[in-house]
């Protein structure tokens, strides 16, 4: 019954909003970007032309993202917009730029800047795993375009079959069926602070490394890549934190999307993704780094199961099914969740951690990347975020924020560096800005 | 190839400091390319601030409907011989000017703190004026009303002109001192027509001693340390 409803979304031309996009579209706010970027940096630079070309030829195919933002009255929703294609723009030193909702916006936005071609999505259209299949169909497209013959595999979708409607389901609801519901909450954990940037600027500082060396690390400590890196990130605010001589610490929390489909399987390249909160509390005592990564692991492989991830998802989707919520015009219950989330729902955490996985591509395409990126856009409070993607052996740790001060940065790398883990940083901050040596 | 000093990080061709510690990037073997491509793109592109005319707009058109409807109620079906639409219509007006004026008009805070505080006090005329009760309303509750708005406008300024603590607790007591004389001169105006101070003095006596108290610490510099190092916090 549900699916038949959802399947025929795609023909009725408009699309409710999933779980996750019903809190992304609410508490948005001037100075908060829930909008993320993916590039491919290529061996030559981008031709416009072609990428445009490409855009046109692609953009069909994903029938999701050629939608508008509008108002109902008791729910935002996705109007479709058939047609609908990104204007192609040379790249901004700001990115990931919030969204406003106002008529004509474009919620999916193409960049090119020298080799990078960029890709920004509003989080309310797909999560990391639909935009990395739009970001890869694009490229092999714009590589045809320009020459080169890329086939359809690794994930590569074929532009000339039709859309199919079992792509952007809904998958919450049809797994939302255990007889539990839990919610994810947390005692306040520790954010730092630093000099706010003015609007909107977003510091973005990128450290590439090898997997191979990482993984060498990581398996010495008994953990996986993205395990090691939640450590080590923990680490560094720990570090952070006890800089500060506070006489009380409070715990240092992350919060993790998890990708969903490998415990539920779907085809959709909407949102299906959960968050786990991994943390260590200084005020139980000093933990060393290994100590720090045994915790992460075990937590991980403790709570990552599929009983427990759909009694968390069940909770969510009975929020939304409440028909004391659902009767409330959306002006109020808009209002009520960005309130809610200003007061409760960021404080559990000190910082966002995104790891949507290995990039693999087919190796036509692969030949011309150099490099793969993920930018977050601004947070609620404007701390840095931390993404990751890495691309076969190399992988890539991106921090962006509107906090002047790169101490968390610094940290972070200086402390991989330490541990035998040869980092390459590149970044938009101004130099001229006064940063001080540390 | 360039690596920081201090952070042990590589570092891009056309970086001049380090983006992480700002230590200079000093290699004889391989100097800064200043024409090397950046890595990030240096254009900024600025955000459209968020437009709320169309909402004002849309919520002044309800709320007009709104008063519309009342006065036609109350003129043909309900009561006509009450006025009560007249409280509502002003009613809607002053939430009109506290909530919708904002979205239509970026003005300066302290006008449109003026602004609401005179919708209000109209209102209060209204009402008085319907209820025919305007003597007491002008002999007692204006000279008040205006009178609490003044001394909550002393302080607000100060700390507007970026003065100290010190100096805006001064001004609010200040203030409040000369609001509680005034506020027994009009009570005693109102009741008696003449006016005997009472109470007001000795709130006043207490207000200008802790007034003094405070300016001497404001003007005594070795005071004004003793007091910073035994009261912080
Ligand atoms: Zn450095």
């Amino acid at each position: 019954m549900k699916r038949k409803e959802t399947a025929g979304a795609a023909q009725r031309g408009w699309y409710r909003l999933d779980n996750a996009a019903l809190v992304y579209s609410a508490i948005q706010r001037s100075d908060y970007s829930a909008v993320y970027r993916f590039s491919l940096v290529l061996d030559r630079d981008i031709d416009p032309a072609a990428l445009r070309r490409a855009a046109e030829k692609t953009m069909p195919r994903f029938p999701g993202l050629c939608v508008r933002m509008r108002r109902g009255v008791f729910w935002y929703y996705l109007d479709g917009a058939p047609g609908f294609v990104p204007e192609v723009r040379p790249d901004v030193a700001n990115p990931c730029q919030p969204v406003r909702f106002s008529p004509g916006e474009e919620l999916v936005r193409i960049y090119y800047y020298r080799g990078r071609m960029s890709v920004e999505l509003f989080h309310a259209l797909a999560d990391g795993t639909g935009a990395l299949v739009f970001l890869k169909t694009l490229a092999a497209q714009y590589l045809r375009e320009t020459g080169c013959d890329v086939p359809c595999t690794d994930g590569v979708l074929d532009i000339g079959e039709p859309p199919s409607p079992e792509e952007w389901e809904d998958a919450y609801p049809r797994y939302a069926v255990s007889r539990a519901k839990r919610s994810l909450g947390g005692s306040n954990a520790y954010r730092y602070t630093g000099t706010p940037e003015p609007f909107y600027t977003l510091n973005v500082t990128m450290g590439t490394m090898p997997v191979a060396k990482l993984k060498e690390d990581a398996k010495r400590c008994g953990a996986t890549v993205t395990e090691y890196l939640a450590a080590a990130l923990i680490r560094t605010l720990i570090v952070v934190q006890h800089s500060e001589r506070r006489r009380r610490e409070k715990p240092v929390a992350l919060v993790v999307p998890v990708n969903l489909r490998p415990f539920f399987p779907t085809k959709t390249m909407r949102n299906f993704i959960l968050t786990v909160r991994p943390c260590i509390d200084p005020e139980l005592g000093d933990y060393t780094f290994e100590e720090i990564v045994q915790q992460v692991h075990h937590y991980m492989r403790l709570h990552l199961t599929r009983q427990e991830l759909a009694a968390y998802l069940t909770k969510n989707v009975a929020l939304q099914r409440s028909p004391l919520l659902r009767f409330v015009p959306s002006p109020v219950k808009n209002l009520a969740m960005a309130l809610g989330f200003r007061f409760v729902g960021e404080r559990p955490y000190s910082m966002t951690l995104t790891n949507p996985g290995i990039l693999t591509l087919p190796p036509e395409l692969r030949a011309h990347v150099e490099r793969a990126e993920m930018i977050l856009g601004q947070s609620y409070s404007g701390r840095s975020n931390c993404a990751v993607l890495s691309l076969d052996g190399d992988l890539t740790v991106t921090f962006s924020g509107t906090i002047r001060e790169p101490h968390v940065e610094r940290e972070f790398f200086r402390f991989l560096v330490r541990r035998g883990v040869p980092v390459k940083v590149i970044s938009n901050r101004k130099e001229d800005a006064s940063c001080p040596i540390v | 190839m360039s690596y920081c000093v201090n952070c042990g990080v590589e570092l891009d061709a056309s970086a001049r400091a380090c983006p992480l510690c700002g230590t200079p990037v000093v290699n004889p073997c391989a100097p800064v390319q200043p024409d090397a491509p950046l890595p990030f793109p240096e254009r900024r592109a600025e955000v459209a601030p968020v437009d709320r005319r169309g909402a004002g707009l849309t919520l002044s058109v309800m709320l007009a409907a709104a008063a519309a409807c009342c006065a036609v109620l109350n003129r043909f079906f309900f009561f006509p011989e009450v006025p009560w639409s007249v409280y509502a219509v002003g009613g809607i007006f002053v939430f009109w000017v506290l909530a919708v004026l904002p979205l239509l008009w970026r003005a300066h805070p302290a006008a449109r703190a003026a602004l609401s505080i005179a919708a209000a006090l109209a209102y209060t005329a209204l009402v008085a004026f319907l209820t025919h009760g305007w003597g007491w309303y002008v002999r007692l509750a204006l000279p008040v009303a205006l009178a609490v708005c003044a001394a909550a406008a002393v302080p607000c300024v100060t700390a507007a002109m970026h003065r100290s603590i010190l100096a805006v607790t001064m001004s609010a007591l200040a203030a409040l001192t000369v609001f509680l004389v005034v506020l027994e001169a009009l009570i005693d105006v109102f009741l008696t027509g003449r006016f005997a101070p009472g109470w007001s003095l000795i709130c006043a006596a207490v207000g200008v001693v802790m007034v003094a108290t405070l300016l001497v610490v404001r003007l005594r510099p070795r005071l004004r340390e003793e007091v910073r190092k035994r009261f912080h916090i």
